[in-house]
């Protein structure tokens, strides 16, 4: 048996190659019983931190699973072999996700404290809309002077990052949602949820982290610290919205 | 030669936590097999509190498996006593505190070969509590260990620690460098200095440091499958800790678990125990019966219990 990280998706949920979608949910289904706080069958192994990290990783590894397009292209890449030079699934994951293909189909269905959820089937059609452009994107060129300045005071003067943050940021940068989806290869109606932190039209908690991360690469932030703060505001957003 | 064609399987029973019906379940999978026309030998090794003659319903034999472990002259069969029910003999545990011996690995192992010399289809050895050596010990060498967890932290927490030291103390032992074994012996204690803290990650570090070594005690690994049982079922939010406790083995310790199937509490057992007669004895078509015969099924055809 490999450490966790090292498992395919299949050997994280322990099912065959042609497990039925039927068989990954009821894979699922177990797995949350078994890694939730305080659940009998882990207290004694796992910390509550590990407990959740590994829930983040069963989520991703069945809604992967579960969406036909996403299986497919993780199928071709685990037949593709082990080569050094290959990038990592994450890496293809998210170019994926962020270029809209494959977003979650079964929107909804999986649910737990980590995830994103409740959003109802059909949820697609709220996703192609546009986003309200940059109040500032014409006048983008003029900005980018003063906007390096107002950049490094707004660093500095920020304790915490939210969405909120990220826009102002965006913003101060002269930067339309659309320039920030070409660079990034996030779909603006993501970056504008992220911004919104409307996390009910995000896919699951894994993927939003690796959003964050890219924009706040993007916006030339500090990303880990970024990604750490704000994904603390999603889980006890989370946590609130389900309660 | 014709022990060699002899299918014959080790059972042991153990599971950390005292009083969660070893050897009621020991017992009672004894009957069980004998009723099904197989040959079957109980031993008592629970070298601390033996008890099975009890169980059965016979009064204590004269010589034990302490005896048996103790002389040179003693032979296996000479230990060995019948039970009311065809098919079923046992072998005694010690009765005074004092015969309480602590055999060493090969007296262990001396007990096994003789077991191999008898025309007999399945051993059952009753562990008793703990995680001390000779359980583990004995647990190692049976074909088959099956742990009886009842749905109450602490005993799901002492299975674990069972799982971990049988584990641990099984790859120390196969492991032929003195580095390796080093490694291991560090690892056993939770707050080693290389910061290992599941087998996974344990055999993980000994993969980097000798890749050979790391892939046989990988496959090693693979190998070692515990079974388990759950006893004293409520409901059924608590047969389903079953899977859970598999799931988690498999994610923390790497390790194949099977759920064998369960058995509910139920006032007949302890009426049972207290009239020194086996429930599967009482004839007669009861829950309880049925639900050690699906585990019995279960355990000889390596099946594991069906999700509902
Ligand atoms: N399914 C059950 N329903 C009700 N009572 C049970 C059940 N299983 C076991 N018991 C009760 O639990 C008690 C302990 O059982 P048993 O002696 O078999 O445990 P044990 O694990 O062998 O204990 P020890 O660790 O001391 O060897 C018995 O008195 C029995 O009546
Ligand atoms: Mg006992």
């Amino acid at each position: 048996m490999k450490s966790l990280r090292s498992q395919n998706y299949y050997e994280v949920l322990g099912i065959s190659r042609y497990a039925s979608p039927d068989e990954i949910r009821d894979a699922y289904e177990l797995s949350k019983l078994t890694f939730t706080q305080n659940s009998m069958a882990t207290y004694s192994l796992f910390s509550e931190d590990e407990n959740r990290e590994i829930l983040d990783l069963i989520t991703k590894a069945c809604e992967t699973l579960l969406n036909p397009e996403l299986r497919r292209e993780y199928d071709t890449y685990l037949d593709s072999g082990d080569k050094a030079d290959r990038p990592s699934w994450e890496e293809r994951e998210v170019a994926l996700l962020a270029q809209g293909h494959a977003h979650r189909q079964q929107g909804g269905m999986l649910h737990n404290g980590v995830s994103t959820s409740e959003a109802p089937i059909g949820r697609g059609g709220a996703m192609e809309s546009p986003t309200q452009e940059s109040p500032h994107s014409e006048t983008r060129s003029m900005n980018s002077m003063k906007g390096a300045n107002d950049a490094e005071r707004y660093i500095e003067s920020v304790e915490t990052y939210t969405g909120e943050s990220l826009r102002r940021f965006r913003e101060i940068k002269g930067l339309a949602l659309s320039d920030l989806a070409n660079s990034t290869k996030i779909r603006n109606t993501y970056i504008g949820y992220i911004e919104e932190e409307n996390f009910s039209g995000l896919p699951a908690a894994v993927y939003v982290k690796g959003f964050v991360k890219l924009i706040a690469q993007a916006l030339g932030l500090p990303a880990d610290k970024v990604t750490h703060d704000y994904m603390i505001r999603y889980r006890s957003l989370e946590g609130k919205n389900q309660a | 030669m014709g022990q060699l064609f002899q299918k014959k399987e080790i059972f042991a029973v153990g599971g950390g936590k005292g009083g969660t019906g070893k050897s009621f379940f020991a017992v009672n999978l004894a009957i069980v097999l004998a009723r099904g026309n197989h040959r079957t030998l109980l031993i008592d090794a629970d070298l601390g509190g033996a008890n099975l003659h009890t169980c059965l319903g016979i009064p204590a034999p004269e010589s034990t498996l302490s005896d048996f472990i103790q002389s040179p002259t003693l032979r296996i069969e000479d230990v060995i006593v019948e039970t009311p029910l065809a098919n079923l003999r046992l072998i005694s545990g010690a009765q005074d505190i004092l015969d309480i011996a602590n055999p060493k690995y090969t007296q262990k192992i001396k007990l096994i070969r003789a077991i191999q010399t008898l025309e007999i289809d399945f051993v059952i050895l009753d562990l008793g509590a703990g995680t001390n050596y000779n359980t583990l010990d004995f647990f190692m060498v049976a074909d088959k260990g099956i742990l009886v967890v009842i749905p109450e932290p602490t005993s799901i927490e002492n299975a674990y620690r069972f799982i971990k030291s049988a584990l641990y103390r099984k790859l120390k032992m196969l492991a032929s460098d003195p580095q390796t074994k080093g490694i291991i012996e560090k690892a056993m204690d939770k707050k080693n200095a290389y910061g290992l803290r599941t087998p996974v990650e344990l055999l993980d570090f000994i993969t980097q440091e000798n890749a050979t070594t790391g892939e046989f005690l990988r496959r090693e690994m693979n190998r070692f499958q515990p079974r388990i049982v759950l006893n004293q079922v409520r409901s059924l939010a608590d047969v389903r800790i079953g899977y859970l406790m598999q799931n988690a083995c498999r994610k923390y310790f790497g390790v194949q678990v099977d759920f064998l199937g369960y058995i509910e509490n139920d006032d007949q057992v302890w009426q049972s125990v207290r009239k020194r007669q086996p429930i599967t004895l009482n004839g007669g078509y009861s829950k309880i019966t049925q639900s050690f015969q699906i585990i019995t099924q279960n355990l000889i055809q390596g099946l594991q219990l069906k999700p509902e």
